[in-house]
């Protein structure tokens, strides 16, 4: 199975690629760079985790980076605020869905676990759902907080993960917590969907990250 | 109140009372005082003060960012007050 690994540089998702590594997946990473929006630290730490999970698993380790600031300004200019965190997400599937098919792949991989932000609950999940044609692998969904980070020492990434970089923000200060699909699809009528994919498609960078 | 902000890699600055500050025109002030608006938002601006980056949240609430020094955040955070507030940079 090959899968494009959603990677933020936070705790969750490396631990979701290292348990796909694990589990023998060939994986592609996809990292969105928020950059106004957060800090150009992040970046350095997703090359960090990558370069200790190359190393670990022995394998290069290719990775997008998929500017994203400029989706967020448009999100957050056109449509109702408390739903930036879904858009953002909807639109990051959407993107990684256009790597899947680039590069051959069958599922997206991310890191998302249920409850443990306020925008990361059931009713938002669904709501994302539509956005990607591909079946999404979330293996940490039903973790807590505790077992997440006991993983992630045990895989090696713990000390990157929690470097300090800043949060992102743009996240507003009351996500919606129950977004329905019809109202989360008005918003998305706001978009130009299919230029600001195609934007970050062409503007992403790509990097082979071999292991330290 | 200033605190060390959530991903402890700037200071942030709230006001005492929670502003509703038109941001669309308080970036044409701050790019009137030689200051950089990177990114402009009804509820956020990304600014350049001398090379920091400085977040401006339509609260009122500034987060000075990639800064170790407190005193150094103070100062660029007081200039940007003083902006804010229409008494000039």
């Amino acid at each position: 199975m090959k899968a494009i690994a959603l990677i933020s540089g936070g705790i969750d998702s490396p631990v979701a690629t290292a348990l796909a590594l694990e589990g023998g997946a060939e994986v592609v990473c996809a990292h969105f760079s928020n950059a106004p929006y957060s800090s150009e630290k992040t970046e350095e730490k997703v090359f960090e985790i990558l370069k200790h999970l190359a190393g670990k698993y022995k394998r290069k380790i290719k990775l997008y980076v998929v500017p994203h600031g400029a989706n967020l300004t448009e999100i957050s200019r056109k449509c109702e605020r408390k739903f930036t965190c879904v858009l953002c997400r909807r639109m990051m599937l959407r993107i990684s869905s256009r790597i899947a098919e680039k590069e051959k792949a069958d599922a997206l991989l991310t890191g998302e676990s249920l409850g443990q932000v306020a925008s990361q609950t059931l009713s938002n999940i669904a709501a994302e759902f539509s956005a990607s044609e591909l079946p999404i692998l979330r293996p940490l969904l039903g973790m807590d907080k505790l077992e997440i980070e006991r993983l992630a020492k045990g895989f090696g990434t713990f000390t990157a993960s929690t470097k300090p970089a800043g949060c992102c923000e743009i996240t507003p200060e009351r996500p919606a917590t129950k977004a329905g699909r019809g109202q989360i699809e008005e918003e998305e009528k706001k978009l130009d969907i299919e230029k600001m994919a195609q934007e970050s498609m062409s503007n992403a960078r790509i990097a082979e990250i071999a292991g330290k | 109140m200033e605190r060390l902000c959530r991903g402890r890699t700037g200071y942030e600055f709230i006001p005492k009372r929670r502003n509703a500050l038109d941001l669309g025109a308080l970036a044409g002030r701050l790019e009137a005082c030689n200051i950089a608006v990177e990114a402009n938002t009804p509820h956020l601006l990304i600014v350049k003060v001398n090379g920091t980056g400085v977040s401006v949240f339509a609260s009122g609430k500034l987060i000075v960012k990639d800064i170790e020094s407190k005193e150094g955040a103070e100062k660029i955070a007081m200039q940007l007050i003083r902006i804010i507030a229409g008494r000039g940079a």
